[in-house]
């Protein structure tokens, strides 16, 4: 498997970084839900900063993700498609890359807002970008909570759409964003 | 004429040199502290406080300087960090809302520096602490200036769970700024 996207699958470079923003998200929404269900601890502290840290991490690996994608020509998608399917597709993807850079960049207003000190993985400083103020911090949560619930539908979507494209229409789309085990098709 | 203003000099001296009464409320100083939280500063002030001192900077033998602090309105950079420092384990200022600190001796060192010994009690908790004060004599107005670094679990600030000192620095900094102006 080449690096780069081809007319007929994704590169490895794209497949590494779908796959591991993906686990990291999922890993996120897991930790985001929990750590604010506990009661104020060392633990819940720590938590908090995992998740800010590896939020923090995700807003890069997008941003490299999207740098990449511009450089590189997606694989198009199969020809025999509903006609709605196709545009309904790509519009899901902008989503979720508008969705996925606004997740981190809202969980950074919100921690900027709140004015707790945070280095990213216990490093890297993180600098505010927004003044300290518990009105925007009220504002900024509920927009990292709105981001969430509308991420948590599209995925959703996805992960349907995606195991329908293999196990229903039995064509390659999920199977071209996987590392090669075995191909279904040869063309 | 020469004997009128040498009497003078001799009847006002002493009266100059007595200790005299000073006061600073809130308005006229301020009390700021730096903890440190994963190696990053977090700070934070004690808005509302009063000192009293009685105090010749010439002769500080016989002086003392009292002040205290209302905890309960301990205020942080973060609102958030400001709620949980207000509870049990840490300044629980429900059973504590005030610290207070006593002093025990002022001795003059060289410059405009004392040396400050006296009684700090948090949270029910007293310990002696020695440390450097600056005062500067302005106008009819004192000045006092100062810093020291106090270890929190000496009062139980951050008991049970937060007496590790890895994520929460058992080491906090604190300084001060008072401007006295006479008082009664
Ligand atoms: C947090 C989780 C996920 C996010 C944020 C995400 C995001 C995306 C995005 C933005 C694309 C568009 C790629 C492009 O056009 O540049 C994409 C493609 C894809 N995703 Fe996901 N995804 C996630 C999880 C999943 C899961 C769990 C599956 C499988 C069940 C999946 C399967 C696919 C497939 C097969 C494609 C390729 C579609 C094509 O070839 O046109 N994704 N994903
Ligand atoms: C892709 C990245 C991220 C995802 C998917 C994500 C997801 C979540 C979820 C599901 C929650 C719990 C629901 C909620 O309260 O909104 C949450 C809470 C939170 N997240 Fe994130 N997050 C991400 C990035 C970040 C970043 C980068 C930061 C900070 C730098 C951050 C800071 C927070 C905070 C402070 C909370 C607690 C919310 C509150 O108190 O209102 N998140 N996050």
């Amino acid at each position: 498997m080449g690096l780069r996207d081809t007319p007929r699958r994704w590169g490895a470079v794209t497949q590494w970084l779908h796959w591991s923003v993906a686990a990291l998200i999922l890993a996120l929404i897991a930790i985001g839900w929990w750590m604010r269900l506990m009661p104020l601890s060392l633990d819940k502290i720590t938590l908090y900063y995992w998740h800010k840290s590896i939020g923090m991490l995700v807003l890069a690996l997008v941003l490299i993700r999207l740098g990449w994608r511009a450089g590189n020509r997606p694989p198009p998608l199969p020809r025999d498609l509903p006609r709605w399917e196709a545009p309904l597709a790509k519009l899901t993807h902008i989503a979720l890359y508008l969705l996925i850079l606004l997740m981190p960049l809202s969980g950074w207003l919100l921690n900027s807002a709140s004015g707790i000190p945070f280095r990213i993985f216990w490093t890297i400083p993180l600098p505010p970008i927004a003044p300290v103020s518990a009105g925007l911090e009220h504002i900024f949560s509920l927009l990292h909570l709105a981001s969430f619930s509308a991420l948590a539908l599209l995925l959703l979507g996805h992960m349907a759409a995606a195991l329908r494209h293999h196990f229903l229409l039995h064509n390659d789309v999920l199977l071209r964003m996987l590392p090669r085990f075995g191909h279904r098709s040869r063309s | 004429m020469k004997i009128f203003v040498a009497l003078l000099l001799a009847f006002s001296l002493p009266a100059w040199a007595a200790p005299s009464n000073w006061a600073a409320g809130p308005d006229a100083g301020n009390i700021t502290f730096t903890a440190y939280w994963n190696g990053t500063p977090v700070t934070g002030h004690f808005p509302k406080f009063q000192l009293t001192a009685r105090l010749d900077p010439a002769h500080p033998a016989g002086g003392s300087i009292t002040l205290d602090i209302a905890t309960s309105e301990i205020k942080t950079q973060s609102a958030d960090i400001t709620a949980a420092i207000r509870g049990d384990a840490w300044f629980d200022v429900k059973s504590y809302p005030k610290a207070s600190f006593v002093s025990e001796s002022i001795v003059k060192e060289t410059g405009g520096l004392y040396q400050l010994r006296g009684e700090l009690r948090i949270k029910g908790h007293e310990k002696t602490v020695v440390f450097p004060l600056r005062i500067t004599c302005d106008d009819g107005t004192l000045e006092l200036t100062g810093k020291l670094t106090l270890d929190r679990t000496d009062f139980a600030i951050g008991s049970g769970q937060w007496s590790g000192g890895d994520v929460i620095a058992h080491k906090v900094n604190l300084a001060f700024r008072f401007v006295l102006a006479p008082a009664g």
